[in-house]
């Protein structure tokens, strides 16, 4: 006999994968968000994503605030892009009390959504240049990042969460000197664009790694309800300020970048891109914009009629939805957020199958998320 | 009675020998934030001293004044000795490197040779880091490193043969020496790259820092280190860092060439290696990190033929030259 | 070609490197916040001799403040709050209370740096929120 009676052979122990929790400490979960996947070497087998550590019970709230001591808090929910957040939910309630909001404050909204969504891709730039390892992009993109936020200071009041666009318009007028302040920024902003393209566009390290992974199909991204630069990576040409335009948008002239082959760098191309395009909503809406009052007369306390409605917009990471139930009190019977963030978290279980670990953080930061949007 | 001098004498070589290299990491991490901070329009630190000299020196007290945390079902032996074993390649290498003419600390014939065999050392202590911290992500840092280094020496040595080639000799000294005319960096650039390219690979220097790879296995395999334990692999990396670039000045930039003079030839290789590492930190800051297969990829497909080219083309072309000058 | 990628992004990198950096050492030097920068809010004072608050104590302020830090209380006859606090550690700044006010009776200011070494710290007195100077004449309803 070669071996003995009672001896193990390798084929006989029992084996597992391995599995490794990606906490809710971690430098590049984009907040708390954690996952744990089975991995097999370098490569992921499956994950199971954990959400919830920042639920803050924000619906719920709602049905014990009246609706303008609950606007301040709709900003919390994307955190990065508050305006746009702001803006679908003063949109929903004007819809339901059939308000008519004045044009030069149609005009003011859209400054304010585009700026805050250049500065919301910002973030996206810095972020990706720290998940595949340079820490220079960062600190390029917070740095322009400053200039936009105290553009948005010197008009709202605030950097961070805004409770600048009310029910029928916008609390304040467009202060002096805001046009000239823009003008600088208007200068700048495209060489800085070019800068970053230099640094990190170009670089044929990045490229590669963001190359060919993380591909998404139509079918998948239409089953799992994906929206905004997630869905116009992968070749479909669905903006929703082009399809159901809402404050103003179909005067204004942009196009909507695509991608081709719905992989990392077409989504992270899609994003680039869409910051020149929101460059150019800004000027041309500074341009022209019109005289009148800022804001509508609407009655002290807000009072919707019964009935229940669905709005969305184009938030800075995809469609945001209100759904209101109002039975004609003052504060909403019900109210739910759609958020984009949780729909592109859960495709996350097969666009992460089969990748390696460095592949799995870079996928997860093309979906762009924001955890203060998931968990609400 | 001599022998207790000799010993003395060798001790007190020793430390001055210590502070140097303890003083040379100080330096350099400094000058690692300060490039750093300047090449992303920020500046680095400038509190403690004059634009923050003496900012590292603090970080190292706050760092010994930490609780020394060994976890639970840690391997003992293997945690407590790797942050001592990294350190043993590095000093061990400061004791060939010519600084002037006559300053070196040993001689030997074949020190590059011994050289570039002791740089092979430092996998062990990345390993039992890996391993004896009885943490997954610190074991997925230890794999990665060893594919790393060991795949990564052998371009490193077979463009150092190149410089051996054309000098005649496996000693650094003489190497420097045979400089006298032209540095090899201008025959030899195809080597110089290849050279300079594996040893920032030997180092864990971005883009090949994987095994420490901040962003996705959060810092690789010192995960569970804290305290004077983190400050010994974080001073390690630098000395490191030190070592590889005065190798690379001795071999391709002329090490003290063209001063002979003690003072000036040491000030003269320090500028070479500053420059040296200058340019490391100047591609830390830019480039993001390759993928550990793309990386594998470059290393054998893209550098070891490479290497083997440069070695040929070099054999070839020194032939011809001793054959040519042989018949005159 | 094939490293010009990479080239190009030394080259952005060294021109920052010999560009001034663009760090504001804080505590030393400050920015200068716009003038609708959330703060403190401030109750304002009319011009009689002696001058009053202009809050009569009504209460909608607190009414509608969304995470209740405002707690107002006056006596039956008379036009002036007798308890006014503002509890700084809720308040989020989002000057629905200015907002609201029927009598315009609070401005907004820019101050954000306070510190306390309790809670109590934070909740501020109607004598802590006066204006410093007297109203001299109304402003706009810029506010």
């Amino acid at each position: 006999m070669l071996y003995e009676e009672n001896e193990i052979l390798v084929d006989d122990l029992p084996k597992d994968f391995m599995e490794v929790n990606f906490g809710p400490h971690h430098p590049s979960t984009h907040g708390v968000f954690r996952f744990v996947a089975k991995i097999d070497g370098e490569k992921i087998i499956d994950i199971e994503p954990v959400i919830g550590y920042l639920h803050r019970g924000i619906e719920k709230i709602a049905e014990n605030r009246t609706y303008i001591q609950f606007k301040p808090l709709v900003d919390r929910l994307d955190y990065t892009g508050a305006l746009n957040n702001e803006l679908c939910y003063c949109l929903t309630i004007e819809k339901l009390m059939e308000i008519e909001v004045p044009p030069r404050a149609q005009a003011i909204r859209v400054i304010c959504a585009e700026l805050n969504r250049i500065a919301a891709h910002l973030i996206f730039f810095g972020s990706i240049g720290l998940e595949t390892g340079a820490f220079t992009p960062l600190l390029f993109g917070f740095l322009d990042r400053e200039n936009i936020l105290s553009l948005l200071e010197m008009l709202a009041g605030g950097r961070l969460t805004f409770n600048y666009i009310t029910i029928g318009g916008v609390r304040q007028d467009i202060p002096a000197g805001f046009h000239e302040k823009f003008e600088k920024f208007r200068k700048e902003f495209p060489i800085k664009l070019k800068r970053y393209a230099d640094l990190i566009s170009g670089n044929e390290i990045f490229i590669n790694r963001l190359k060919n992974i993380g591909i998404l199909k139509k079918e998948d991204l239409f089953n799992w309800g994906a929206s905004g630069p997630t869905l116009r990576g992968s070749g479909v040409k669905f903006d929703i300020r082009k399809v159901e335009p809402y404050s103003g948008y179909e005067k204004y002239d942009f196009d909507i970048p695509v991608g081709s082959n719905g992989d990392v760098y077409d989504r992270y191309m899609v994003r680039m891109e869409e910051m020149r395009q929101s460059l150019r909503i800004v000027e041309q809406a500074l341009d022209s914009l019109p005289g009148g009052e800022f804001q509508a007369k609407v009655p002290k306390i807000i009072k919707p009629p019964e009935g229940e409605l669905y709005m969305r917009n184009e938030g800075t990471k995809g469609e945001i939805g209100f759904y209101l139930v109002s039975r004609g009190e003052k504060s909403p019977y019900r109210l739910k957020i759609r958020t984009p963030s949780f729909s592109h978290l859960n495709m996350l279980g097969f666009a992460l199958k089969g990748a390696y670990i460095a592949d799995a953080i870079v996928i997860l930061g093309s979906f762009d998320t924001v955890m203060g949007s998931c968990d609400r | 009675m001599i022998w207790w001098v000799v010993l003395l004498w060798a001790l007190l070589k020793l430390i001055v020998a210590l502070l140097f290299i303890f003083l040379t990491a100080l330096v350099l991490i400094y000058m690692l934030r300060k490039v750093m901070g300047h090449m992303q329009y920020r500046m680095g630190p400038r509190h403690h001293g004059p634009h923050g000299i003496f900012q590292t020196i603090f970080d190292a007290i706050k760092l010994l004044g930490k609780e020394d945390i060994v976890p639970k079902g840690v391997d003992r032996w293997t945690y407590i000795w790797a942050p001592i074993v990294v350190f043993i390649p590095s000093l061990t290498i400061f004791a060939f490197l010519p600084f002037a003419e006559k300053i070196v600390a040993t001689d030997i014939e074949i020190s590059l040779f011994f050289v570039l065999a002791i740089m092979g050392f430092s996998v062990i202590a990345l390993l039992m880091a890996g391993w004896g911290s009885n943490n997954k992500y610190a074991l997925l840092g230890g794999l990665r490193s060893v594919a790393q280094l060991m795949s990564y020496e052998i371009p490193m040595i077979i463009a150092a043969m190149g410089v051996v080639l054309m000098a005649g000799s496996m000693n650094l000294s003489e190497i420097a020496r045979a400089q006298s005319r032209i540095w090899y960096i201008v025959p030899q650039a195809v080597g110089f790259f290849i050279f300079f390219t594996a040893s920032l690979a030997e180092i864990n220097s971005t883009p090949f820092d994987i095994p420490e790879a901040e962003s996705e296995i959060v810092a690789g395999f010192n995960i569970e280190y804290s305290g004077f334990r983190f400050a010994a692999f974080y001073l390690a990396e630098f000395v490191n860092l030190f070592i590889v670039c005065a190798l690379a000045a001795i071999l391709f930039l002329g090490g003290w060439q063209p001063f002979k003079d003690p003072i000036y030839g040491t000030v003269i290789f320090l500028v070479k290696t500053y420059v040296l590492i200058f340019l490391a930190m100047w591609i830390r800051s830019t480039f993001p990190r390759f993928r550990i297969d793309q990386f594998m990829d470059f290393g054998w497909k893209v550098l070891l033929p490479l290497s083997l080219v440069n070695l040929f083309v070099t054999s070839v072309v020194v032939l011809v030259v001793d054959k040519f000058k042989g018949n005159i | 070609m094939l490293g010009l990628g990479l080239v190009k992004g030394l080259k952005t990198t060294l021109r920052a490197f010999f560009s001034k950096p663009v760090t504001i050492i804080y505590p030393y030097k400050k920015v200068k916040i716009a003038d609708r920068g959330q703060g403190l809010i401030r109750l304002r004072m009319t011009q009689l001799n002696p001058p009053v608050f202009k809050c009569t104590g009504c209460g909608v302020c607190a009414a509608n403040c969304p995470q209740h830090c405002i707690t107002v209380k006056k006596k039956e006859d008379q036009r002036q709050p007798e308890i006014y606090t503002v509890n700084y550690g809720m308040c989020m700044f989002c000057r629905i209370c200015i907002d609201v006010c029927p009598f315009n009776a609070l401005e907004q200011t820019q101050e954000h740096e306070f510190i306390g070494e309790s809670r109590d710290a934070f909740i501020k007195t109607k004598e802590e929120l006066m204006m410093n100077t007297v109203f001299l004449e109304e402003k706009e309803s810029t506010d």
